[in-house]
């Protein structure tokens, strides 16, 4: 009987072998993880021009003066869904309408450049702008600290004629002037 | 009055042919014999070897070394010269069954000895090892495990294995 | 009378010994041991997906999400050594390490599938459903009860990318994890 006993007791110690195991003994539950990367590169999309890609201020003069018309207008551009993934800047930049044909200097008395004032807005909260016959052009570029989608209004107005508003200009049927708006991303 | 000595064991009694009668004195003789029948016997019977966890962790399969050199110690005797005996192992094993890659049987050779004798058994066969010759002792017969392997070296299945091993002490050799 | 004294030859004998069978002893060492239960997942391989750029560069798509093919992880040599075991996936969409609130049509969240399979029958999938702006990043997916032991390359396969709202990705690093567990099946009673 008192064999039988002790046999018991061994069993019973046997029964209960997780209670001594060490923490770092395999278990019965892993896990495992898999890292996933990827990249988004900072970069602009210029957006999609409204229209066709012309200011068509049409008759430049006044023709019973011959000097630059105070009425000068045209309607806004607008490039459409514009974006940039990061931070950016944008920026304006043009060149003063000037005859394409007459390309001497004119004589006394006249003129073949209009400058004006192009601005590019709806990106920051102060728009870009770019005045042709200005010395310097601060607000050209204009910043912006977050990833941002819109559409970005393109106008340009204040014509001027080079040299003093009194000046005729020369006659030519093709002035033209470039305005670039610039979206570029920032790291 | 003398009295007869009443036996409880069998006995035979014999009456002795009548004597001649003899002058001057008589001698009588009383003959005992007996005999100790060919035994053996555990004084020590049961033990219990506890291998605990027979996997390794870093591999999941047979750690033989939770077996190998495992030994437990019984107690017996035999009281003839003809006595022998044999060992019968038989394998660990789990009531799970084995898939594919996987193991759930531990087979072990155990060898008995007493003094300068040994006896031995594979769980690898079935049966009784051979049978050697301990005749007159008692001791200690030490039980110690070897060759532990398992049949694919696969993983072990999780769970409580058991077996054992059996000495057996014959007294005598059996007539032919 | 006269008492005669007479000899008597009286014998104490036991029967002969070759009439008894000879009894055997035997002793019994038990042997006992245990395996415990174990799982092991194989470690994945690759340990880490670079799905490259996640955006497209040009055409209609730029800057929204990219077709990103199927990518495909490892965990050679898993097992588990008891019956009724389950792979469980806790997916984490990938997000842009710039953690400040999107603007009005981008995203910083990207989505997928994560799927492991060769365990059981069928697979465990987990598909995230993070918003544009990150939150509730994380899903979960159980499948199949393995009813035996097994050892098996468990295979993990990440598809079906994409952005909330199909929206335009914000720039930055982006990460995100898979976890693969294995482990005893919950016990039917205890789930919901």
């Amino acid at each position: 009987m008192r064999r039988n006993a002790a046999f018991l007791t061994a069993a019973l110690a046997l029964a209960l072998p997780s209670l001594a195991q060490a923490q770092t003994v395999a278990g019965d539950t892993d896990s495992k993880t898999v890292g996933i990367v990827g990249t988004v590169p900072a970069m602009c999309f210029g957006g999609t021009l409204s229209g066709d890609g012309t200011f068509d201020l049409g008759v430049l003069v006044d023709l019973t003066t011959g000097q630059l018309r105070t009425d000068l207008a045209a309607p806004d551009k607008v490039l459409l869904g514009s974006y940039c993934t990061s931070r950016s800047s944008i920026t304006v930049s043009a060149t003063p309408l000037e005859a394409q044909n007459y390309v001497s200097t004119p004589p006394s008395g006249f003129s073949r450049t209009v400058h004006y004032l192009a601005t590019a807005s709806g990106w920051t909260t102060t728009p870009a702008s770019y005045d042709t016959g200005a010395a310097t052009n601060n607000a050209a570029t204009q910043t912006r600290n977050t990833a941002f989608t819109g559409d970005i209004t393109v106008a340009i107005s204040n014509f001027s004629t080079s040299g003093g508003s009194t000046l005729r200009l020369v006659g030519d049927d093709a002035y033209r002037g470039v305005v670039t708006v610039t979206l570029a991303a920032v790291n | 009055m003398k009295k007869f000595l009443i036996l409880a064991a069998p006995v035979l009694l014999a009456a002795s042919p009548a004597l001649a009668q003899t002058t001057g004195e008589a001698t009588g003789t009383v003959t005992i014999d007996g005999s100790v029948l060919g035994r053996c016997m555990f004084t020590i019977p049961s033990k219990t070897i506890s291998l605990g966890e027979l996997s390794l962790t870093s591999t999941g399969k047979l750690d033989v070394s939770k077996v190998n050199g495992r030994n437990e110690t019984l107690n017996g005797w035999c009281n003839n010269t003809a006595a022998t005996m044999t060992v019968t192992t038989t394998e660990l094993t789990t009531t799970t069954a084995a898939p594919t890659g996987f193991d759930n049987r531990v087979d072990y050779t155990a060898t008995a000895v007493t003094g300068a004798i040994s006896a031995n058994d594979t769980s690898l066969t079935a049966g009784a090892g051979s049978a050697s010759s301990v005749g007159l002792f008692s001791g200690d017969i030490v039980v110690t495990l070897s060759s532990a392997s398992s049949p694919t070296n696969g993983l072990m299945v999780a769970g409580a294995y058991s077996g054992n091993v059996v000495v057996t002490l014959t007294p005598t050799v059996a007539p032919n | 009378m006269n008492w005669k004294p007479g000899l008597a030859l009286i014998a104490i004998a036991a029967f002969p010994a070759a009439a008894m069978a000879q009894t055997t002893e035997t002793g019994t060492v038990a042997v006992e041991g245990s395996v415990r239960p174990v799982c092991i997942l194989g470690d994945p391989n690759p340990a880490l997906v670079d799905l490259g750029q996640l955006s497209a560069s040009s055409g209609i798509r730029a800057g929204r999400i990219a077709v990103i093919p199927t990518q495909t992880v490892t965990l050679p040599g898993s097992y588990c050594n008891f019956a009724g075991s389950v792979v469980t996936v806790t997916a984490t969409a990938l997000t842009s390490d710039d953690t400040s609130s999107p603007q009005a049509g981008f995203s910083r969240a990207v989505n997928y599938t994560a799927s492991a399979s060769n365990w059981a029958s069928g697979a465990s999938s987990a598909t995230t459903a993070a918003l544009r702006d990150g939150s509730s990043p994380t899903a979960n997916g159980t499948g199949a009860t393995q009813p035996l032991p097994k050892v098996a390359d468990i295979t993990l396969t990440l598809s079906a990318f994409t952005a909330p709202g199909d929206l335009i990705l914000v720039a930055g690093n982006y990460s995100g994890t898979v976890v693969v567990t294995l482990g005893p099946a919950a016990i039917p009673s205890e789930e919901y």
